[in-house]
């Protein structure tokens, strides 16, 4: 079989691909595509995942690239990832973010490659890659208005995919922007008058929502959350903190109770969870609720009317 | 590229997926199945969870920050020490007498072993991802790349260029400071220059391309020389008997401002041209000079008995490099040539006889903090002994040894406090300490050569 040449069809064969991995998933055994409306998406990390699935609703089978609660910005593609990607209906991803993806997406040429980049507005001019020095802040998702934009083109990219459904992904799609602008909202009026407006984070992922919502963003490297600081590194972490007025020390994953002792001992803060959406587990909700989440966390942190 | 290259399964999480996958392989490895993986090209990725690589990977791993790795020398070896951990990460024997000189990259260390300069990694790794980094650590070890240098001496990081001088042919080898990333250097890395003949001299790269350098011989050097690329004369010293010691300091808008030790008063590179500093003593050796691209102010030893066997000074000179002047700060205890450094916002640092590390405000003089360290000491007879020794990282922290006690120690230069101590298992002489970051400016001291 020839990946590089081979027209990209809405095949049934390729929704059982995605049912069953089991299946021979690029044996063109039914070339006739009879009747079958559903497509098959692959969303390169989780909050494209997320908007393909409330947009195809039931009619489109998604699998994503980034298996679920892995790390996405160093994914390696294993050749059955590759070959899936080759097949797809459609592919969703955002130039930039995940190297390994653009260079499957250049390799593979896809006929429906959709990417959102410039529907997020990166702040990164000339697409430079994940790997690039001087790539853009990626984490366009945590501002919804963004995502708002990003759920507007994907949604016309599957209409023009599959006319059929066209009318559906764009009430789809209405709805789901329906429901980042209430997000948005919230975000807004929660984050509206609070004691303090810096948050001091271990991953400087919120540079969009800190945007959006008036607030600053602070970096501070180097709290491993299962390892107690040395002397050093708390007065390096203090270093960054001072003058700051900040209680609260965001971090990725929940920190070890006795390094937060340490760190609350040494500098006065508490630690707190911001999640920054980049992988998704299936305990801890969808993106809405994830935001939520971090909403509630920051207007404890930065004590929101 | 290639897709193969980047099909291997590297890591738990993506491992898993194949597994989920695999058997869909018969029909899934069509893009694959003609280009074998190769694993050689993937080591220079990162893996996701600290999961090796390759075969040929080595042991990185992603870390929430670096701590800083301290690079010792000692009779008979290299050792690297975390300096949050105090663990000794690697201890690799070699022989003759080793000196440390950051590449400049933040990351590797060049050890100069007489005829040629050695490449060791410290494992510390920094990788941008927009607007903010992400943090790899592996096991130190010398590279086993090499640059040969007949008599290996200074090394000079500056303005992204790194210059290596050989003071036994002159020779000047300047690399983009970039160029260590890999850990090796490759002949057409390098740009090749030399002195008119062979000295104990040094090289400094300009910003503007143009090449500062020393001129002499085996027995008299007094000339130092800016040249074009193209190998014209731009500026000329000849009034610096026994040139030794040079520094940047903050630049001017006009460009790089450098200074150097003469036997009569430094001399100043400085808006295109050298300017002499005027000192009273007939006699003023300031050949270990220590500057800071966030000052004009560059610390100097002060030296005025020509005729001393070993002339032990308690004041430290501070050449105004953009005034044109110098003073001094008389500290009342001896200090030596490894015991003077500068701090992340330019204070000027002196570790002195009696164990403390004195913090000065480099432009007034005034001490700021004077910090117990190290137990009262002295300069050994011989440059080439084991003494206290400081060194301070990119992260404003001095690191000092003390070798009587086989400790290294952590000092908080902005709040004056020693935070941590830790023991050695040798006994350290030489000292350079990486962070990941690399250094905008640059200074050197020198054995008494």
């Amino acid at each position: 079989m020839n990946v590089l040449s081979r027209p990209i069809l809405v095949l049934p064969v390729m929704a059982a691909l995605a049912l069953s991995a089991c299946a021979p998933p690029s044996d063109p055994a039914d070339p006739d595509g009879t009747n079958s409306t559903s497509m098959t998406v692959l969303t390169s990390f989780y909050p494209l995942q997320f908007v393909v699935e409330r947009v195809g609703g039931d009619t489109v089978e998604i699998s994503s690239i980034t298996p679920p609660g892995a790390e996405p910005h160093n994914l390696e593609l294993s050749p059955a990832k590759v070959a899936e990607l080759a097949d797809a209906s459609a592919v969703v991803y955002a130039s930039g973010f995940q190297a390994a993806v653009d260079e499957a997406v250049v390799q593979t040429a896809p006929e429906h490659a959709i990417d959102v980049a410039d529907a997020a507005q990166l702040s990164t001019a000339g697409g430079g890659t994940a790997e690039d020095d001087d790539a853009g802040d990626p984490h366009f998702w945590l501002d919804p208005e963004r995502l708002g934009d990003v759920t507007d083109v994907v949604a016309e990219r599957l209409g023009e995919l599959d006319p059929q459904n066209a009318v559906e992904y764009a009430a789809n799609a209405d709805k789901l922007n329906q429901e980042l602008s209430t997000l948005d909202e919230d975000f807004s009026t929660g984050l509206a008058t609070c004691e303090r407006r810096t948050i001091v984070v271990s991953h400087e992922a919120y540079g969009y929502l800190t945007d959006r919502y008036d607030l600053e963003q602070t970096g501070v490297s180097g709290i491993d959350p299962e390892a107690e600081p040395a002397p050093a590194r708390i007065a390096k972490i203090r270093r960054v903190i001072e003058g700051q007025d900040v209680t609260t020390i965001f971090t990725e994953s929940l920190v070890n109770p006795k390094v937060a002792e340490t760190l609350a001992a040494d500098l006065g803060v508490t630690t707190a969870l911001l999640d920054p959406i980049e992988s998704h587990a299936d305990t801890s909700g969808d993106y809405l609720d994830v935001m939520r989440g971090n909403l509630s966390a920051l207007r404890e942190a930065l004590d929101c009317a | 590229m290639s897709l193969h290259r980047r099909t291997l399964p590297l890591s738990t999480a993506v491992l898993a997926a194949l597994v989920l996958t695999s058997c869909s392989t018969p029909a899934s490895t069509g893009s694959g199945a003609d280009a074998p993986a190769n694993p050689a090209t993937t080591a220079d990725r990162p893996s996701e969870a600290g999961t090796p690589t390759s075969a040929d990977a080595t042991d990185r791993q992603e870390v929430d920050g670096l701590a800083p790795r301290a690079v010792l020398t000692y009779d008979g070896g290299i050792m690297a020490v975390d300096t949050e951990t105090g663990d000794v990460l690697t201890n690799t024997e070699s022989e003759g007498f080793l000196r440390l000189n950051e590449a400049g990259d933040g990351r590797h260390v060049l050890v100069s072993a007489g005829k040629e300069f050695r490449v060791f990694d410290s494992g510390l790794i920094v990788e941008g991802h927009g607007d903010h980094d992400h943090y790899y650590e592996q096991a130190p070890a010398l590279t086993g790349s090499t640059v040969e240098a007949a008599e290996a001496g200074h090394v000079v990081a500056h303005g992204g260029k790194t210059a290596l001088f050989a003071d036994g042919s002159g020779a000047i080898s300047i690399m983009d400071t970039s160029a260590f990333e890999d850990g090796r250097i490759d002949a057409d890395e390098v740009e090749s220059f030399s002195t008119d003949d062979p000295h104990h001299g040094v090289a400094v790269p300009l910003t503007s391309g143009d090449l500062l350098m020393t001129q002499g011989t085996a027995d008299s050097r007094s000339t130092v020389q800016v040249v074009s690329p193209e190998g014209e004369l731009l500026a000329e010293t000849t009034d610096c008997p026994g040139v030794h010691g040079e520094a940047a300091a903050m630049p001017t808008t006009a460009g790089d401002v450098v200074s150097l030790g003469c036997e009569n008063g430094p001399v100043v590179y400085r808006d295109g041209e050298f300017h002499k500093i005027h000192v009273d003593e007939p006699y003023q050796r300031s050949g270990n000079q220590f500057g800071s691209h966030e000052s004009p102010i560059v610390l100097a030893d002060y030296k005025t008995d020509p005729d001393a066997e070993q002339e032990r000074p308690t004041r430290v000179g501070l050449i105004d490099t953009h005034a044109s002047v110098m003073t001094t700060v008389d500290l009342g205890s001896a200090y030596w040539f490894r015991s003077l450094a500068r701090g992340a916002d330019g204070e000027a640092l002196v570790l002195t006889y009696d164990g403390e590390l004195n913090i000065l405000d480099e432009e007034t003089g005034a001490v700021l903090h004077e910090v117990e360290v190290v137990a009262p000491w002295e300069e050994p007879e011989e440059w080439q002994s084991p003494a206290p020794t400081v060194k301070v990282g990119t992260d404003g922290f001095a690191y000092v040894t003390e070798p009587s006690a086989k400790k290294l120690h952590v000092i908080d230069v902005a709040e004056g406090t020693l935070l941590d101590s830790f023991d050695l298992p040798e006994t350290p002489v030489e000292l350079a300490v990486v962070t990941g970051e690399g250094r905008h400016g640059h200074d050197h001291a020198d054995g008494e050569g």
